[in-house]
């Protein structure tokens, strides 16, 4: 090797020593608790949200049903004003209710009403949860 | 050059991730040189750090990662890009590597490289009584210069330098990496390595340093 390419090696030699950082004592171990924390994060994340999902469609599917069988009621209860059951019983109810209650704002609202604005609230409600917990979670 | 095994990828992939130490431990040092060039601050270059290693952590195990990619090429750019994100973090301001314009022309002229450095040699440690021990203390100073120099020069050409011969990214990667043209890359290196030798002769005799390299 001539003197021209050792000075060449000296250069590169010293270039690469004195380039050289070090990292502090412990960082391989800190990273690696990190990783496990992030790991057990996911886990716990994946499984509170495979259960969100679980509450969610339960939820949805109860309120489907409630919402069908309401829709139901309403339509065998219309025939038949003075008709018995549940259904009647809750609308006698909520009419009596609603009228004194209403009235004292000048208003006369049907049981119906009351009905119709339950559903929208139930679907208001479901709706949020959903976007809540499945949708915007989607997008993350 | 050192590269992870493919294979260790695959099982980390696969959920094996205590193996990742063995990728930490294999870059974790020449990859703090690079944050330590890019932010000046050794606390938040191992911040930038831990953050990139996380950053690849996630990207191999989720199989954003490619084997077609070269394995350290792909690891030098999420540090790369993780310490600049940290530099606009904390100095609010863009990390601008080409800032330097560069002309062959005028390289040996007396620029930017050399602005902030001015060796000091200390002639009196040369008072040894053997001369294996004048041999160490010239080979410390030759060192501390190189050193002194190396703290000295601009970002633009630290972190390129901390590239080529820490990272071992060759022209084309270092190019790729920084979006910088690759005769550019090429003229940084060229130059900072004539403004050292520059310097090292200025302050030595050529046979001073030819008996440290026979040290």
């Amino acid at each position: 090797m001539n003197d021209f390419n050792k000075i060449e090696e000296l250069i590169d030699t010293g270039m690469s020593v004195s380039l050289r950082e070090k990292t502090g004592a412990g960082f391989s171990d800190k990273l690696m608790r990190e990783i496990t924390m992030m790991k057990e994060f996911e886990k716990q994340d994946k499984k509170t949200f495979k259960l969100m999902n679980v509450v969610v469609a339960v939820a949805a599917s109860i309120i489907l049903v409630s919402g069908v069988i309401l829709a139901w009621l309403i339509g065998s209860g219309s025939g038949d004003e003075s008709g018995a059951g549940a259904f009647s019983y809750l609308k006698d109810g909520i009419n009596s209710f609603g009228y004194k209650f209403m009235s004292l704002f000048g208003l006369s609202p049907t049981g119906d009403v009351f009905v119709y604005i339950l559903i929208a609230g139930i679907a208001i409600s479901v709706f949020a949860v959903v976007e809540r917990f499945v949708i915007r979670r989607g997008y993350n | 050059m050192t590269e992870v095994n493919p294979e260790i990828l695959e099982r980390i992939k696969k959920g094996e991730t205590d193996l990742f130490r063995e990728v930490v431990d294999t870059y974790k040092d020449r990859a703090y040189s690079l944050a330590v060039k890019i932010l000046k601050n050794r606390e938040e270059a191992e911040d930038a750090l831990q953050e990139s290693f996380l950053r690849l952590f996630r990207a191999v195990t989720s199989g954003n990662y490619e084997s077609r990619a070269k394995f350290s090429t792909y690891f030098y750019t999420i540090v790369y890009n993780t310490a600049v994100d940290y530099y606009r973090k904390y100095y609010s301001r863009v990390f601008n590597v080409s800032s330097i314009e560069v002309h062959e022309a005028n390289y040996s002229d007396g620029d930017e490289l050399t602005r902030n450095f001015e060796p000091m040699i200390d002639r009196t440690a040369y008072d040894a009584d053997s001369l294996s021990a004048e041999r160490t203390l010239e080979a410390a100073e030759i060192q501390r210069i190189i050193r002194g120099y190396i703290n000295s020069i601009p970002q633009q050409y630290s972190v390129i330098l901390n590239m080529f011969f820490v990272n071992e990214l060759s022209h084309d990667e270092i190019s790729g990496i920084l979006k910088l043209p690759l005769g550019t890359v090429k003229n940084r290196i060229f130059r900072a390595k004539e403004k050292l030798k520059e310097i090292l002769f200025r302050e030595f005799r050529k046979e001073e340093l030819m008996e440290y390299l026979k040290v």
